[in-house]
């Protein structure tokens, strides 16, 4: 299934814009009072999922490598 | 007066009938045998002869026509007459061509029969 | 502080070291043995992106408006995860169309335009160019502090960029090609990468965990210092939301059009798949080496340094505290963030300049004969000069004009000059309408925009230019404030630029593109961009001749077509016929291609030119016989298909003839029960024509039809009465199609019913036919035997009382007789009715005794021998006509085949649900072999005449509508048994 993320480029561009939201206005302001945990802890997250499905994706077939 | 007995035989299966035409004709002076079958007629025929042989066309076993035709050929000359409840035309060719006499239609009229049987030993 | 010579001497040690590095790796590509193609290195030569800026100005950022520094390297990361699908598109197509630059890449969207490039290439030399050389200003000053001197060491500064200069010269332009790879540039990008990563998290370790006690402690003392407002955003704070939404956009546009980051991430680029694990390494990387950012600020602040001199922390910390080997340390982190970015971007601009500006002016303006000598030498040497030159001039701007700002201020500059790309290449990249004229006038907007709205402000605050006259009224206006354009207040600065920018560059991008057309050349190239449309690789070979394109063109455009063509495309291209490079040789025969694949199309074209430029005359025969062969082929398939479609047109007719002209009502219903075939039959016999049936439910048109009948499966049959007094049998079957629906065959079988009913009475009259002897005498003799009683009771005497028996006798027997007949005329009158169709309630007994009363009086059956064993059965619905007319007919069977006797048992008994009726008799039996169709009509084993041969048939026929069976077991020599079995409902 992640493997099928890994092709699937509405994934990445879904990713993308939840990233921009994460660090935009309305949560930044949410977290305002803890603004260095959270900066860590998404930037960290965020980081992770993509090292996750880039890794398993390559592992279940290796690139195929179709234009988008 | 005391002619010579001429013997009649019936031929029926309906015994009450063949008992009256019997009582009948004896009044008349005939004797009368009866036979209620064509093969009980046959062994009759075999022991004693008669004048004169009425019989029904329908029988239980052999039909009437058959068995005076059979007789004839042993006795060529010998008078019969046919009774039958089914008068047609058929019927009256079949009675001469077995040379039968004459045929009497059922119900039996008693003047009619005496008057027949009468003719039929010429008198 | 160190002495100024001892530290030259380190600095030259680095260098050093960089040449050997670069050097190893050079050599190991060669021998095949590459360490720099993995996704490892690619990965830290990406980071290359992390300049001075990072090493100092962050830390000054963070100092005065807090986390506003972290969106330049959130934004890369974001925009990490489009890699996978914008990154490698762009990898591809610029590896497939040679490009090697970012101004390349934006000329060869737009059909190859040289004017298009060339504009790129000046937008980016402006908008970069004094980045590059506040990187230079950047080791000139951290170098004056670290040797403890307060005046510039400008001259140092000189040595060191000449010195890299050399750098890039070596390991960037040995040879010609620009789209060759640079292993060991690359290479030594990436040990300056890690190199920046260790430094500063040494440094910042040391800040917060030798000079304070952990995170926890700065974060705390900072909130409770005049500075706690750093650690918030958004309102009533430094950074507004707008500004960090703005800041984080330029940063994502940076990362992708930067001309050093195309250069690393697309150019030296081997493999694509190592793009997968860029995506996630990159940004952490960028996670590493920006944790210790704000306590390292904040620490700063905290020792007492203040916000404007935040720039030097990293430097001036360890040097305050005396612990100069972390000083030094920081100083080389900084050193290989400065030179790694000076040494690609002079490369990938140089690169710019060489391809987009001055080869094409060479082209156009140099003497051919001159030219074509020189022409190797002469252009990898001015490569090499540009080189030079933008480091040069970088260095020039930052001694002279860089003192008055700071490092991101101009970082920021720079990248929101980069914006002005972005709608070119990301639409370009996605909308195939994008196109050249747009293109053009997007960027010269976004780029007027950002001059006027950055640029000029600064220059009037540098004073390199005064307010006076007409500039003033412009600046000050009220419109067309650089401040503030159209009135639009209240932005900062940067988010202010970026939208006007953008909004010009999208405005006149997008409307240019849709209002004007594209010509030829941009339409294949917006197909080769956006769709990945791949014309077939055209190797670049050069042993073919200038004659033998022409020839080829001959053979199918004709011999003055050809040369025409060939003329006006040297001449187009300023080049003559004997002197044709290699690489124009290669550029005629693409053009070649263009032309002919507009003649025969793009497979045939590229067949023809690409391996052998002139096909033989054999395999030009051969090719036209298989083209020959295909047309034939194809034609032949064609006449197939349409005699295909014929013979299926034709059995179409057909079967649908066949069911209109069956003699039966052929009627489909769908799964709904409505009407969906009616033919021309079941017009005739229902008087209901095919439009009136159309999709009606077939059970309100036929409402004689029980309802029920469809719901069943399987196929069924029955015999059914319409109102109008016509009987019909259907027979309905399901459809085996799993759409469901039925198939009903309609049979009129009026007449025949009307027939049968004839031959029935016919039959019957037979019997009674038959009969009529028999019943003839049955009457006729009682009848004559009473009449002779009669007569002689008539004619006794009145008186004689002796005869008193014999009257008494004679009545009782008259009166027997009487009866006898009465008995037969009852069941005479009984037989002789027209029997009718229904059935009632009768009781069977009774039924059976009456017809045997018929006959066992007769006379002429008196030798058989009948015997009855009926018993107790219930009463059933039945005919009892049509059972008597049953009964009689095997009777009578039994009595013909009796003639000389025997016993015939009649016999009724309840047997399980069934009334069974038995005829038995003792005569001759059946013969086997006729057994079987005894009840088959007309047939008879009675001599001819004597016969119907119907009775049993008909008997058969009666029982069955009675749902009842009727048997016959017999052997011949053996007697015959016929049952009958009907159901007790």
């Amino acid at each position: 299934m992640i493997h099928f993320y890994m092709k699937n480029k509405e994934f990445w561009v879904f990713l993308f814009f939840l990233g921009t939201l994460l660090f935009n206005w309305p949560f930044l302001d949410i977290f305002n009072m803890v603004l260095p945990f959270y900066f860590l802890g998404v930037w960290g997250l965020f980081i992770l999922v993509v090292y996750l499905v880039v890794t398993t994706g390559d592992r279940k077939g290796g690139e195929r490598d179709e234009d988008v | 007066m005391s002619i010579m007995n001429e013997k009649i035989l019936i031929v029926e299966d309906e015994d009450t009938l063949c008992e009256s035409l019997q009582r009948v004709l004896r009044r008349e002076g005939y004797e009368v045998d009866i036979a209620d079958s064509a093969e009980t007629a046959v062994r009759l025929l075999e022991q004693y002869s008669y004048d004169l042989i009425i019989t029904d066309i329908i029988l239980p076993g052999i039909s009437g026509i058959e068995l005076i035709a059979r007789y004839r050929e042993q006795k060529p000359g010998q008078k019969v007459v046919i009774m039958t409840a089914y008068a047609s035309l058929e019927t009256a060719v079949e009675a001469l061509k077995v040379g039968a006499l004459d045929f009497i239609v059922k119900p039996v009229i008693h003047d009619e029969i005496k008057r027949i049987v009468k003719k039929a030993l010429g008198h | 502080m160190f002495k100024g010579w001892i530290l030259f001497l380190f600095i030259l040690g680095y260098l050093g070291v960089l040449f050997i590095i670069a050097y190893i790796a050079e050599r190991r590509e060669k021998s095949g043995r590459s360490i720099v193609s993995n996704p490892y290195v690619y990965s830290l030569s990406l980071a290359v992106y992390c300049t001075s800026w990072t090493f100092y100005g962050s830390v000054g950022r963070a100092a005065t408006s807090g986390f506003s520094f972290l969106t330049i390297y959130l934004g890369p990361t974001l925009m990490a995860a489009l890699w996978a699908v914008l990154l490698k598109k762009i990898i591809r197509i610029a590896k497939q169309n040679r490009i090697t630059t970012i101004s390349d890449f934006i000329g060869v969207r737009y059909g190859n335009s040289l004017f298009l490039s060339a504009f790129v290439t000046i937008v980016a030399v402006v908008g970069i160019t004094p980045y590059l050389g506040l990187q230079i200003k950047a080791i000139i000053s951290t170098l004056t502090i670290l040797a403890g001197q307060t005046k510039g060491m400008a001259a140092a500064g000189w040595y060191i960029t000449l010195i890299l200069g050399v750098f890039a010269i070596i390991f960037g332009a040995r040879r010609l090609d620009s789209s060759e790879r640079h292993e060991g540039l690359i290479f030594a990008i990436a040990f300056e990468s890690l190199i920046k990563l260790v430094a500063f998290l040494m440094v910042g370790l040391y800040v917060t965990y030798y000079l304070f006690d952990g995170f926890g402690d700065i974060f705390d003392r900072i909130k409770d210092s005049e500075f706690g407002g750093l650690l918030f955003l958004g309102t009533g704070t430094q950074v507004s939301y707008t500004e960090w939404a703005s800041l984080l956009f330029l940063s994502m546009t940076a990362i992708m059009f930067l001309p050093r980051q195309f250069h690393v991430a697309v150019v030296e680029n081997s493999d694509i798949s190592h793009v997968s694990k860029a995506m996630w390494l990159f940004p952490l990387y960028l996670l590493l080496i920006n944790i210790f950012v704000m306590p390292l600020a904040f620490g700063g602040l905290l020792l007492g340094g203040s916000q404007a001199d935040a720039d030097i922390f990293m430097l001036t910390i360890p040097l305050g505290q005396g612990n100069l080997l972390i000083a030094l340390l920081t100083f080389i982190g900084g050193f290989a963030a400065a030179t790694g970015m000076i040494i690609v971007e002079s490369l990938a601009l140089s690169t710019m300049v060489m391809n987009n500006l001055i080869m094409p002016t060479v082209y156009r303006f140099a003497e051919k004969k001159l030219f074509e000598v020189i022409y190797p030498v002469f252009i990898i040497n001015i490569k090499r000069l540009v080189i030079m030159g933008c480091i040069a001039f970088g260095y020039f701007f930052a001694v002279s004009v860089g003192e008055f700002y700071s490092l991101v201020d101009i970082g920021l500059k720079s990248f929101e000059a980069m914006t002005i790309f972005a709608p070119s290449i990301i639409l370009g990249l996605y909308w195939k309408r994008g196109n050249k004229k747009g293109a053009l006038a997007g960027i010269m907007a976004g780029f007027i925009i950002w001059f006027y709205t950055l640029i000029v402000p600064a220059m009037l605050k540098a004073g390199i230019i005064d307010e006076h006259g007409y500039f003033s009224m412009l600046i000050n206006s009220e419109i067309l404030n650089p401040h503030a354009l159209f009135g639009l207040k209240g932005l900062d600065r940067w988010s202010h630029s970026l939208f006007w920018g953008l909004f010009f560059n999208l405005f006149f991008y997008i409307s240019l593109s849709i209002f004007t057309k594209q010509d030829s050349e941009e339409e294949r190239q917006s197909l080769i961009f956006v769709d990945s449309y791949t014309p077939q690789a055209l190797p670049a070979r050069a042993d073919y001749t200038l004659q033998e394109i022409e020839a080829v063109l001959e053979q199918y455009l004709g011999k003055r077509e050809a040369r025409e063509i060939i003329d006006s495309f040297l001449m187009k291209n300023r080049l003559t016929r004997n002197s044709l490079a290699a690489r124009e040789l290669a550029m005629v025969r693409d053009e070649a291609l263009r032309i002919l694949s507009g003649a025969l199309g793009s497979a045939i074209a590229t067949i023809i030119l690409e391996d052998k430029l002139l096909i033989t005359e054999k395999e030009r025969g051969e090719l036209s016989d298989s083209i020959r062969q295909m047309t034939d082929t194809l034609r032949l398939s064609r006449q197939e298909l349409e005699e295909a479609n014929r013979s299926l047109a034709y059995l179409k007719e057909f079967s649908e003839n066949i069911i209109e002209s069956a003699p039966v009502g052929i009627v489909t219903v769908d799964a709904h029960r409505h009407i969906t075939y009616w033919n021309r039959e079941m017009e005739k016999m229902t008087q209901i024509s095919k439009p009136e049936t159309a999709n009606r439910p077939v059970l309100s048109l036929l409402p004689w039809i029980p309802a029920d009948t469809f719901e069943k499966n399987g196929q069924r049959e029955m015999e059914l009465q319409t109102p109008l007094q016509q009987s019909f049998k259907i027979n309905i079957s399901p459809f085996t199609d799993p759409s469901g629906g039925f198939v009903v065959i309609f049979e009129d079988v009026t007449e025949k019913k009307k027939m049968e009913e004839q031959l029935v009475q016919a039959v019957k009259l037979a019997s009674i036919g038959k009969l009529t002897a028999g019943i003839s005498h049955e009457i006729g003799n009682p009848l004559a035997s009473i009449s002779s009683l009669v007569q002689e009771l008539r004619d006794l005497p009145v008186e004689a009382c002796s005869e008193k028996t014999f009257f008494s006798e004679s009545l009782l027997t008259i009166n027997s007789h009487i009866e006898r007949i009465a008995r037969i005329v009852r069941s005479l009158g009984d037989f002789a009715r027209i029997s009718t169709r229904e059935k009632t309630l009768s009781n069977l007994p009774e039924i059976l005794e009456r017809t045997i009363n018929l006959v066992r009086y007769d006379k002429r059956f008196k030798h058989i021998d009948l015997k009855t064993e009926i018993g107790e059965v219930p009463l059933l619905k039945v005919n009892p006509d049509q059972l008597q007319q049953v009964f009689l007919n095997l009777i009578l069977n039994a009595f013909d085949v009796m003639q000389d006797g025997g016993t015939l048992a009649v016999s009724m008994r309840q047997l399980d649900g069934f009334i069974e009726i038995g005829f038995r008799d003792t005569g001759p039996g059946i013969d086997s072999s006729v057994i079987d169709k005894i009840f088959d009509p007309f047939f008879t084993t009675k001599p001819l005449g004597r016969g119907t041969g119907l009775g049993l048939s008909i008997c058969y026929g009666i029982i069955r509508e009675h749902s009842g069976t009727i048997t016959v077991k017999s052997e011949k020599g053996a007697g015959t048994a016929f049952y009958i079995r009907l159901p007790a409902d």
